[in-house]
């Protein structure tokens, strides 16, 4: 080319230039804001995205309080803590906490004491999935989602081997003989377990995550009626199961779908940071004694505990019915 | 029975975004700009005709490889291909020799295999604390070798030369850059009071002793805003970050006074035609070109950018300017904002503290190395000695910064996998398909 044509070309290329550069500084600017938008998005859908369990509250109580914990943070009372818990008997920063392998890392802070069982340890303890943490009256129980479950409940599952298949003839037997355990558990956290249908049986993978760890792939026989399948009676560890249950099933995807017990609330604004339902703050005797009388008989000028203010007022909240806690459902109302 | 939710909304919101347009742009603009070099002389430029065959090739490849073995943020590895394509296309314009980008494409390549190491590094990482004590010891060893064994070269005695006739020189203080995140990101995780950060900070102050020593102000300038800031981020301690920075401030003063080349490039700073021939000659000439090039440029090979020192390294941001202008120099001003941008929301979005750290480490030294040597190229702040990151020519530089973005690459990944997990939770729990 004579320097004059490439002269031309260079000068009219410079507005190309310009033009694919700013093109691509606005499709990554979109990109970024939709990226953002749907990170948003998902922890607003999710609130407990990025959590790996939950600390639960007394277990075995009627009211089930749960703390979804992250990977790795701080438990303790500040504001500023990871996991917050409101109790006299945690301190404002008590633990550190961090995810390992096949547990949680928990070292105190400060003064700080943690027990573990019934027994005391004043150093780093090493949590697995089902302690219990013991803080003052306090006591934590703690669920981790990737757990692997324990090889005890292998014997809820009606195993086939591969080779003891029954013939055609026979399939229908087992599922007149045995109709309370035919059927395929939705994993009890209310999650959905992937599957192949053939003929009349539900083939379970192998080895899948969040399962119990399953050695060898597994067939469940099933009695498919329309889009249900027949749950069985009295399930193991399925306190509210008191007749038959059907199950709704999607197969879009090789999925049976597990139904959630309730809808997820949605707008959480935080991951971990919930608050007590109750006051944690000591009620004193004679605020009791106005809870149990109704009438607040303290001396003028008293400070009046905000228990005993809501149960005056008549504003108190009532207590969640017991009936409402399943199994399957992992994400309760707190 | 529960019903499913509405998926539509969620289905949108949980699709990546697509980087097609964004691969596309990036391939049609390295085809193009090499194109048109090929065409400049009378005869076919045929390393330039190369160029533009093979760049977008390995960009794509290399775009899809990574894809395909880690869930890398393409976006943010797209941008970085996207500044390397910037760097190439105007060293091969403005280099005088032409074996100049040639170097550079293979040190890009090596930088290419860095960023893969960085990726696996991080995300095969499990006990970093364990890497602290060796990285330390070597990181101030190949820091004070210099000192002993190496060469002055623009002023600085900050390069390691090797081989037959210098054929190969290392700058140890660039590959220091990924010691002090590493050794910071490990020591200042996990919420840690002061006195568990004092080793650490005496680390970086023994480092930042050797650099003054060496005379490299901008490295010494770098890792010690870099260490600030992850300082901050790390434990929120707002009075001793500022107490940090007042004593930086106070050392900035005190140097000024016991050394004088630092009086030197303060004088230059406030007054560069105070000696327009010999020290303030860079300045006056990367203010020229980025005048001469007017809003859009001179046009590709048409500047004359080769008048200012160091055109290739350290002021080839005023090489650009003159050649395409001050909106595609803003316009990749802006390219860097959003990689800090979406360096910044991979930080925030990691799992844990170290990781989180790594990657606002990696985003604050690219934001202060692009800051220092942009500012100074502008006249807005002292000149000082650091590439632009990505862009400039120079072996340590891009191996190291690509090493950086692997890492921050390795985060992004695994942030995307736990989401993934998440994901898959949410479709179980929700009923989404």
């Amino acid at each position: 080319l004579t320097s004059d044509l490439y002269a031309l070309i260079a000068l009219a290329a410079r507005y190309w230039f310009v033009a694919l550069i700013v093109t691509l500084l606005f499709r990554g600017w979109r990109m970024t804001v939709a990226d953002n938008r749907r990170a948003k998005l998902l922890r607003e859908w999710m609130g407990q995205t990025g959590c790996i369990g939950e600390l639960i509250l007394n277990p075995g109580s009627k009211k089930r309080v749960s703390y979804p914990i992250p990977r790795e943070g701080v438990l303790g009372r500040a504001v500023s803590a990871d996991v917050r818990i409101r109790h006299r008997d945690m301190q404002r920063a008590h633990a550190h906490f961090e995810l390992r392998e096949g547990g949680l890392l928990m070292v105190p802070m400060g003064r700080a004491e943690l027990k573990v069982g019934g027994g005391f340890t004043g150093e780093a303890v090493f949590l697995q999935d089902g302690d219990v943490l013991t803080i003052g009256k306090l006591q934590l129980m703690l669920v981790l989602f990737d757990a692997p479950q324990e090889e005890e409940e292998e014997d809820q599952w009606f195993e086939v081997e591969p080779g003891d298949a029954p013939e055609d003839d026979e399939a229908d037997e087992p599922y007149e003989r045995q109709p309370e355990v035919a059927y395929a558990r939705p994993s009890k956290r209310g999650w959905k377990v992937p599957v192949t249908l053939e003929g009349e049986f539900i083939q379970t993978p192998a080895g899948q995550s969040h399962q119990k760890p399953a050695r060898r792939a597994r067939q469940v026989p099933v009695t498919l009626e329309g889009e249900f399948i027949q749950a069985p009676i009295d399930q193991p560890r399925q306190k509210s199961a008191k007749r038959p249950r059907q199950v709704p099933v999607t197969l879009e995807g090789e999925f049976i779908q597990a139904p959630p017990q309730r809808p997820a609330k949605r707008g959480r604004k935080t991951a971990a940071a919930f608050e007590l339902p109750f006051d944690p703050a000591p009620v004193p005797k004679r605020a009791r004694a106005a809870q149990g009388g109704g009438a607040w008989d303290g001396a003028p000028g008293e400070r009046r505990s905000p228990a005993a203010k809501r149960a005056k007022s008549g504003r108190a909240k009532p207590a969640a019915p017991n009936d409402d806690f399943n199994e399957d459902s992992i994400w309760p109302d707190l | 029975m529960a019903r499913p939710v509405e998926t539509g909304a969620l289905r949108r919101a949980v699709m990546r975004a697509n980087t097609r347009l964004l691969l596309t742009g990036v391939m049609l603009f390295q085809f193009t700009g090499m194109l048109l070099l090929a065409i400049r002389s009378d005869s076919f430029d045929l390393q330039a005709l190369m160029f533009a065959v093979l760049m977008p090739l390995v960009t794509f490849g290399v775009v899809k490889l990574f894809s395909k073995l880690w869930p890398v943020d393409r976006a943010l590895l797209i941008l970085t291909l996207l500044l390397c394509s910037i760097s190439l296309v105007t060293l091969k314009d403005i280099a005088r020799s032409s074996i100049t980008p040639q170097i550079q494409a293979v040190y890009m390549l090596a930088g290419l295999v860095s960023m893969a190491i960085g990726i696996t590094f991080i995300r095969h990482l499990r006990s970093w604390d364990k890497w602290v004590t060796p990285l330390l010891v070597v990181t101030f060893l190949a820091l004070a070798a210099p000192l002993v064994f190496g060469s002055v070269q623009n002023g600085a005695k900050n390069w390691l030369k090797f081989g037959s006739g210098d054929a190969l020189s290392v700058q140890p203080s660039e590959f220091g850059k990924l010691s002090l995140i590493f050794i910071l990101s490990s020591r200042l995780s996990n919420r840690p009071r002061f006195r568990r950060c004092l080793p650490a900070l005496l680390f970086v102050a023994a480092m930042c002793g050797l650099l003054l020593a060496e005379k490299d102000l901008g490295a010494l300038l770098l890792y010690f805003l870099t260490t600030v800031m992850m300082f901050y981020a790390a434990t929120s301690n707002l009075p001793i970050t500022l107490a940090g920075l007042g004593m930086g401030a106070g050392g900035a003063v005190a140097a000024y006074y016991l050394f004088p080349y630092v009086a030197k490039r303060i004088e230059l700073f406030q007054n560069p035609w105070s000696d327009p021939l010999v020290f303030g000659y860079q300045v006056i000439q990367a203010l020229i070109a980025i005048g001469s090039g007017g809003m859009f440029g001179m046009g590709l090979g048409l500047g004359y950018p080769r008048n200012i020192p160091l055109y290739h390294s350290d002021f080839i941001f005023a090489a650009i300017c003159e050649d395409f202008g001050l909106v595609f120099a803003l316009a990749m001003l802006g390219i860097y904002v959003l990689i800090l941008m979406r360096g910044a929301s991979v930080a925030m979005n990691a799992r844990t503290s170290f990781h989180a750290l790594v990657a606002f480490g990696v985003v604050s030294l690219l934001a202060v190395q692009t800051l220092v040597i942009v500012g100074g190229n502008i006249k807005l702040i002292p000149l000082t000695g650091v590439t632009l990151p990505f862009v400039s020519a120079g072996g340590s530089s891009i191996v190291s910064m690509m090493g950086a973005m692997g890492m921050l690459l390795g985060v992004s990944s695994l942030n995307a996998g736990d989401e993934a997990e998440d994901l898959k939770r949410l479709e179980w729990r929700e009923g989404v398909v």
